[in-house]
């Protein structure tokens, strides 16, 4: 199994290696790979270099999105991974939706920063992902498109 | 030396305002040096200044420091935690354009008195008073038994992938 996991670089990315130590921790003896995809270049994960993808926010307006949508769906063609975690932000959920558009299994995680509510990225891709987590419980609680299931920390 | 970090994303003057503000008052003359933003208008001839650093540059600087200053970004909260470091924050503000909303506050309100190496102020005065304790307590080490880690995330995760308990 080939996992990707993708990122925006600085708070998002250090959950998202958080999140990779716990894993491959679990997954000790399992077959699975992992590869890394982030808004900044010449990023080194366990010795392994990272993608690089571009980084959009919400002001970088309709052209930009689109053309970073492209180049995701090419950086996926080239990757081929059977599943996609994510733990934002707008770039991130980028990834996520074309994943799903290629009908590959993704998870979201909401960043624990977001501690009242769910960020704007983690409310859209509630709607499309396999899997939308939470860091903390009680946004889990109201909300059934969202689940709880640990921490990064 | 006191590192300071505004995150990779907005510059946030009002932090370094504050801080350069807090230093004259009592007269810090310690090394400082900051990770301002792209974009910041702040300028001072006594702190050693960086829009934007690599990822191998913050962390040689940030394990360098005897203390962190920064706003209340995860990636600082949980690099603090990594690295045994004292922590002054203060979140932004969206009301003063410091940000696209106040998720930092939430933040800030989630962290508050969870790890005692932690302190998050809103005001200016809470802001003074916690430098001032970050520079007492430099030399003194940090007390990270508070810091329990547990593998729930991912271990939920590996079995909803189907990874755990795969056969070789």
């Amino acid at each position: 199994m080939k996992i990707l996991m993708v990122a925006s670089f600085g708070g998002h990315f250090i959950q998202l290696k958080r999140l990779y130590e716990q894993l491959k921790s679990e997954a000790g003896s399992s077959p699975a790979t992992f590869e890394f995809a982030v808004t900044e270049k010449n990023i080194n994960v366990d010795g392994k270099k990272a993608l690089y993808f571009a980084n959009v926010h919400r002001e970088s307006g309709i052209r930009k999105m689109l053309s970073t949508l492209l180049k995701v769906f090419r950086l996926l063609q080239e990757t081929r991974p059977d599943v996609v975690i994510s733990t934002g932000a707008l770039p991130g959920l980028i990834v996520c939706f074309a994943a799903k558009l290629k009908g590959k299994k993704v998870i979201w995680l909401d960043s624990m920063a977001n501690y009242q509510k769910m960020s704007f990225s983690g409310n859209i891709a509630k709607f499309f992902c396999d899997v939308c987590l939470t860091q903390w419980e009680h946004l889990a609680a109201n909300d059934n498109r969202v689940s709880y299931w640990g921490k990064v920390l | 030396m006191i590192f300071i970090t505004v995150g990779t994303q907005l510059p946030f003057d009002r932090l370094l305002e504050y801080f350069d503000e807090w230093r004259n008052q009592v007269g810090y003359a310690g090394k400082v040096v900051a990770q301002v933003g792209e974009g910041s208008q702040f300028s001072s001839p006594t702190i050693e200044m960086f829009e934007t650093l690599s990822s191998e540059e913050y962390y040689q600087w940030f394990c360098q420091a005897d203390g962190v200053v920064s706003h209340a970004g995860m990636g600082s909260i949980l690099s603090c935690l990594d690295h045994r470091k004292r922590g002054v924050f203060l979140p932004r503000q969206h009301a003063l354009g410091e940000h696209r909303n106040d998720h930092q506050r939430d933040t800030a309100e989630a962290f508050e008195g969870k790890y005692p190496s932690l302190v998050f102020c809103t005001e200016k005065e809470a802001f003074f008073n916690a430098l001032t304790s970050l520079v007492d307590a430099s030399q003194s080490p940090v007390d990270s038994t508070s810091v329990e880690t547990n593998n729930e995330l991912g271990s939920n995760i590996a079995t909803y992938l189907g990874l755990k308990g795969a056969l070789l």
